[in-house]
């Protein structure tokens, strides 16, 4: 139930071969490219700053773009990187989450040719939630059903 | 992530945390009732849960109106709304992210074909 809740979870279909999505995520030119792309999307301005990556296990990272508010500041230590199957890091954007990170994993699955990309990015309130208990409001009943139908 | 927190959020999240604090607003979720009912059940004294209310009307969770002597609590779900929100934020920018990955790598594509 706690995970649920505080769980995010998407799924996307490439034509490009599961090493290229893998790669995508680790190369700094590429990461710079592709994440300014997401971010002009969501509205913002995808002027990106910092892209740095220690591509190993425990191995850091730091990604900063420029909003109206300021640098947002996104970081992180790789756990998992299993070429081309499997990426995962703890995911941090207030030092506040330095206690209890919440977790990306970003699963790669051959497909055909192209592949299948499943992101779970889970506790992404760990540190304030992890012990919420469901089923006592509607409101969190409709967290889990938009998280499950998402 | 794009979005970052926001006072309100923490607020939330905050009252959220604690198990007392949550028995309470599962207690208000059935119905209102005067702090003086709240305080029995949960076996600690009439500060400790002013206390926990406290943070729940910080959080917006819990508003109160007097009646007579007595302050009468309610529930209000809408600050849920928010956290929502924020993980269906988190959710968009790792959809956005997957667009983007798969729009860069289909025009590297196209770049080797007209090539």
């Amino acid at each position: 139930m706690t995970e649920t809740l505080a769980t995010a979870k998407v799924t996307h279909r490439f034509a490009a071969s599961p090493a290229r999505v893998y790669d995508a995520w680790l190369e700094p030119a590429k990461l710079r490219s592709w994440m300014s792309a997401a971010l002009k999307n969501m509205g913002v301005s995808g002027e990106m700053m910092r892209v740095e990556v220690d591509a190993r296990v425990g191995g850091k990272f730091f990604f900063s773009d420029m909003r109206e508010a300021g640098e947002a500041k996104h970081w992180g230590t790789y756990r998992v990187l299993d070429r081309p199957h499997k990426i995962e890091f703890t995911w941090m954007v207030d030092a506040r989450d330095e206690n209890d990170p919440s977790v990306v994993t970003i699963t790669i699955e051959p497909d055909g040719t192209g592949s299948f990309v499943t992101i779970v990015h889970a506790k992404i309130f760990a540190s304030y939630v992890e012990k919420v208990e469901m089923g006592w409001s509607n409101m969190l009943g409709a967290i889990d059903a938009m998280l499950v139908s998402a | 992530m794009p979005v970052p927190r926001t006072e309100n959020l923490d607020h939330t999240l905050i009252a959220l945390a604690d198990p007392t604090r949550r028995a309470i607003l599962r207690r208000l979720a059935r119905g209102e009732a005067r702090i003086t009912d709240l305080a029995e059940p949960f076996d600690i004294s009439f500060n400790s849960v002013s206390k926990h209310i406290k943070l729940l009307e910080r959080a917006e969770l819990v508003t109160r109106r007097k009646v007579g002597r007595e302050y009468i609590l309610r529930f209000k779900p809408k600050p849920l709304t928010e956290v929502q929100a924020w993980i269906a934020k988190q959710q968009a920018f790792w959809a956005a992210s997957l667009k983007a990955i798969d729009d860069m790598l289909r025009a590297e594509d196209e770049g080797k074909v007209r090539k």
